[in-house]
């Protein structure tokens, strides 16, 4: 028991003496440098130093004389004469003969009819087969409504005009393809095939 | 410093270990002393204060890391400049030296028990 008491004692003090020397070191380090010293400094203003003595060089120049013999260089002349009268032709104007005029038309325009106009709507013949991009599938993209601008010419094949909407380009393509594949029942007005022109609606589906 | 000392568990945790790991050496010593013991006994004896001593440094350690980390936590919420960075980097260069401070001693106190047992055992061989 005696012992066990005498070496808590004993332990206790090594270990305030560990601590006591860290606290120590501390201690020294935060006051070596409390102490700042302010000294007057007293400046001496002296004044400049006089400027060098300009010294008086005289500097003569060397004259140089050059004397040449003979009668020199000689300079042609000639008389140019300009004549202050120019003869210069006035350009006729121009005469456009705008009694013919050519209008260039498109021959989409002229004798399609839109689809109010004809007597039926075209049916599709043939199914719409589109591959589905597999980037829109990862996107969770599995409806897509495209609306294009179609030609339909009088024997019922199409001929894409314009993409009106298509929310994602990578579909260009694929449309391109299946609308160049697609037929429809020739239009007709009036008992006649025509041409017809209308946006059509796709919904495709992944 | 006793600020510090005082407001970091860790600090605490060590002091104690270490006024722990100091009075087992000296009961071992104590005990040296008096040669009544076996050759076993001693050796589980002398282990737990090895380890305690080897432990010290590594709670130092441990301190250091933590401190960092609570000054770059710091410095990723309230800026570089703010009081917690400050406030980390002390804790993290104060604990490892307290962890040296307290293993230097213990590590001593160990060569010294360990100096004085091997004699002691040399003689228990001859007498056996």
């Amino acid at each position: 028991m005696v012992t066990r008491t005498s070496s808590f004692l004993l332990s206790g003090l090594v270990l305030a003496f560990a601590l006591g020397t860290m606290w120590l070191g501390q201690l020294l380090a935060e006051s070596s440098d409390t102490t700042v010293i302010v000294r007057n400094v007293d400046m001496l203003v002296t004044t400049p130093p006089p400027p060098p003595p300009v010294s008086q060089s005289s500097q003569t120049d060397p004259t140089l004389d050059i004397q040449v013999k003979g009668a020199g260089a000689q300079l042609m002349v000639s008389e140019i004469v300009v004549s202050p009268t120019l003869d210069i032709d006035i350009p006729t104007m121009p005469e456009i003969d705008t009694t013919f005029l050519q209008w260039s038309l498109s021959d989409i325009d002229t004798s399609a009819f839109a689809l109010n106009e004809l007597d039926s709507t075209p049916i599709l013949l043939t199914p719409i087969k589109v591959h589905f991009p597999k980037r829109l599938k990862k996107q969770g993209v599995s409806k897509v409504l495209v609306k294009l601008d179609v030609l339909i010419d009088e024997q019922g094949n199409v001929e894409l005009v314009d993409i009106v909407e298509n929310p994602h380009h990578e579909l260009n393509k694929e449309i391109v393809r299946f609308v160049k594949n697609s037929r429809f029942t020739s239009p007709s007005k009036e008992d006649a095939a025509v041409k017809a022109r209308f946006i059509w609606p796709v919904l495709i589906e992944a | 410093m006793i600020s510090q000392l005082i407001e970091t568990p860790l600090c605490w945790v060590m002091v104690v270990t270490a006024w722990f790991t100091y009075q087992s050496i000296f009961i071992s010593l104590g005990k040296q002393r008096r040669d009544s013991m076996d050759t076993q006994d001693s050796a589980s004896n002398e282990m737990i204060p090895n380890v305690l001593v080897g432990a010290l440094p590594l709670m130092g350690l441990l301190g250091t890391i933590s401190g960092l980390q609570l000054s770059f936590t710091g410095m990723m919420s309230q800026g570089i400049d703010s009081q917690l960075v400050t406030k980390g980097i002390a804790d993290a260069l104060f604990t490892t030296q307290l962890g040296l401070v307290l293993a230097i001693p213990g590590w001593l106190l160990m060569a010294l028990a360990n100096r004085k047992r091997s004699p002691s055992l040399l003689q228990n061989r001859q007498g056996a």
